[in-house]
């Protein structure tokens, strides 16, 4: 709750600083925005270095495969760099760059996957006769 | 939640941004847009550390 408290209080009171910098000089409102941004995530990131600690003692317990959700968690640690990245260009105003950090990042996700999809194809041989 | 990279970064532009404002009234274009320039400069070169820092922490929570 306190950790929540701080980030929405700094959030709000770097927004006001930024309305004052939008007018005479962008490009600072676009590094202090930056600079908010990593703070913010930053401080979100122990919290979710928990949870997926959490994961891993469950998938150790079920005794599943180390492979596939070891691809999980790295398919969304680069959801979110690629997101994070995406939403700053787009805030600064480049609609067309964040949309290729977009598709970089799907098309990375897609190739880490790649094992999963062949296993998938592995299997189904398996299964035929 | 280390906050004062921020404000460090809002004071940099505050006080370039007024000394902006001198150098135009002066009649120093030029020199105006080299200091903002510099000053943009100096401010990334602060947030390439919080950067690096972000992506050694994701690797660290996300490690597998």
């Amino acid at each position: 709750m306190a950790q929540l408290a701080k980030v929405i209080g700094l959030g709000v009171v770097v927004t006001l600083l930024m309305t004052f910098f939008k007018k005479q000089s962008s490009e600072y409102a676009v590094a202090a925005n930056v600079a908010v941004v990593l703070v913010i995530f930053l401080f979100m990131l122990q919290p979710l270095g928990q949870v997926i600690e959490l994961f891993r003692q469950l998938s150790h317990t079920a005794q599943m495969s180390d492979l596939y959700l070891g691809i999980v968690i790295r398919a969304i640690a680069m959801a979110y760099l690629a997101g994070l990245g995406a939403q700053v260009s787009k805030d600064a105003g480049s609609e067309s760059i964040a949309g290729m950090i977009e598709l970089a990042g799907k098309v990375m996700i897609l190739i880490l996957a790649l094992p999963v999809v062949a296993g998938i194809l592995d299997a189904i041989l398996g299964i035929l006769p | 939640m280390d906050v004062s990279l921020i404000y460090r970064i809002a004071g940099i532009g505050i006080l370039i941004t007024i000394l902006n404002i001198f150098l135009r009234q002066a009649g120093r274009e030029e020199q105006a847009q080299m200091l903002s320039l510099a000053g943009v400069i100096i401010v990334l070169l602060s947030l390439l550390s919080l950067i690096v820092e972000l992506f050694s922490e994701v690797e660290k929570a996300f490690w597998w």
